[in-house]
């Protein structure tokens, strides 16, 4: 019997501004925790709000989502999209992490805001093309680091 | 039709910005590749295979040639 990988996105907003030791500290036991649950996947915190990609096998990540939710230390959390995987995207990472900040910029005209559209809700397309922006971005600026 | 895609290669396509100075182009799901502004505040375009397009001054003639190299690319496929 195979078990089917499943990659869920969800966003939070904390419910107390976590610092450097505070991220730190959770992603140290978000790594070793996936690490033992073959669960791999990349976290963003801006502003307040956590935006995590899990994936695994699927029983494990919804298990460990209901978990995450009634964690006290977010709130407001939302699924935001889920799919089914033939090969996992963030293989090479228990818990990816980038800093990434607030804009502090007007976005170019005619831009759209990856943020926003992650959130939207009722376009389903805009939120596809956000979650893919997004783990570009991760992979460009976790091979930068390299 | 191609005729148009030659003359208006820029149509169809989404632009988003993930952070400042980071945009990412797509056209009907698929990536164009990403702009990322670099130190000296020019701006690197690179297709969607992270390789680069190009160096330039200013993020209008990135995201131009970013969506010619696209085009022609889509193009040559045929």
């Amino acid at each position: 019997m195979t078990t089917e990988l499943l990659s869920i996105l969800y966003s939070s907003r904390a419910a107390e501004p976590f610092d450097d030791d505070r991220l730190r500290d959770l992603l140290t036991q978000s790594r070793e925790k996936n690490a033992r649950h073959d669960l791999t996947g990349m976290l963003l915190y801006r502003g307040g709000r956590f935006v995590q990609v899990l994936e695994g096998p699927e029983s494990t990540v919804r298990d460990l989502v209901a978990t995450i939710g009634a964690d006290p230390r977010h709130t407001n959390m939302r699924v935001l999209f889920e799919e089914h995987l033939e090969e996992r995207q963030f293989a090479e990472w228990t818990m990816g992490y980038e800093p990434i900040s607030e804009p502090r910029e007007e976005k170019p005209e005619a831009f759209r805001d990856t943020f926003d559209d992650l959130e939207v809700g009722d376009d389903a397309t805009a939120t596809l093309r956000a979650v893919r922006e997004l783990s570009l971005w991760f992979r460009v600026r976790s091979s930068r680091g390299q | 039709m191609s005729t148009v895609e030659v003359d208006r290669p820029g149509a169809g396509v989404v632009w988003a910005r993930v952070e400042d100075g980071f945009h990412v182009g797509s056209r009907g799901g698929e990536f164009l590749g990403y702009i990322d502004r670099q130190r000296d505040g020019r701006w690197l375009a690179c297709d969607l295979y992270s390789r680069e397009v190009g160096l330039f001054a200013d993020l209008t003639a990135a995201m131009k040639a970013l969506t010619l190299v696209e085009a022609s690319e889509r193009l040559r496929r045929r």
